[in-house]
């Protein structure tokens, strides 16, 4: 599987709730270890993420609150939180 | 010395950025990125993804299909593969992702496979170079 398979696909909760977008996945590891997934960052909007979602980025402030207008709310969630499974992209909501 | 940002993004720290071999020669761009499922249940990355037919599968729509119909008829056999890069290859993710090895260890990309094959081998003398 790739991760393509994930980003861009709906995210849902252990009870089938809609919880957004899969934006991207997190993956932490010890140095010099394989990384594994351990949080799925998911976005109420679909589309890219700039970076200016987390907290560590600053930018200019106009494109900072441009990027972050842009992408509307972003939550990181722990991957125990979302139900991952892989599957068609789904075609945006008209 | 292995760097990498802790933690990694898989979309904003590797997807689409060049890959370059120990000496800095460019070996293709991350196209997606290989996940397997560890002995602990935990999806992890195994390897690097290059090439156009998985370009066109991670893009999808028109545009995706047409790249992927186009990487099938630039394969010989019809089935394009992929180049596969293993994470342990991964030295640092910086604003290029650097291997610890150097290109020619790795298989051709599938565009510059074909292009030597039909097109730079039948250059009269291309037999000569080097």
């Amino acid at each position: 599987m790739r991760a393509s398979d994930y980003i861009g696909r709906i995210a849902y909760d252990s009870d089938g709730r809609r919880l957004g977008w899969i934006a991207d996945l997190v993956v932490e590891a010890p140095p010099d270890d394989v990384p594994a997934i351990t949080h799925v960052v998911v976005s109420r909007r679909r589309a890219r993420l700039f970076g200016y979602e987390r907290a560590e980025i600053q930018g200019p402030w106009v494109i900072a609150r441009l990027a972050r207008w842009i992408q509307g709310p972003v939550r990181q969630l722990q991957i125990q939180e979302v139900r991952l499974t892989a599957g068609p992209r789904p075609r945006p909501e008209s | 010395m292995t760097s990498r940002p802790t933690p990694l993004r898989i979309d904003f720290h590797l997807l689409d950025r060049q890959i370059v071999d120990s000496n800095d020669v460019p070996v293709g761009n991350v196209d997606d990125v290989e996940l397997e499922m560890g002995p602990d249940g935990r999806l992890r990355i195994s390897a690097l993804l290059c090439g156009m037919a998985v370009l066109g599968h991670r893009i999808g729509g028109r545009t995706g299909r047409l790249m992927s119909r186009t990487a099938r008829r630039l394969s010989s056999d019809g089935k394009p593969k992929p180049l596969r890069i293993h994470w342990s290859q991964v030295d640092r993710v910086e604003s290029a992702v650097i291997l610890n090895v150097r290109r020619e260890l790795l298989d051709d990309p599938p565009l510059e496979r074909w292009l030597r094959i039909n097109v730079i081998d039948k250059i009269p003398g291309a037999g000569d170079a080097g």
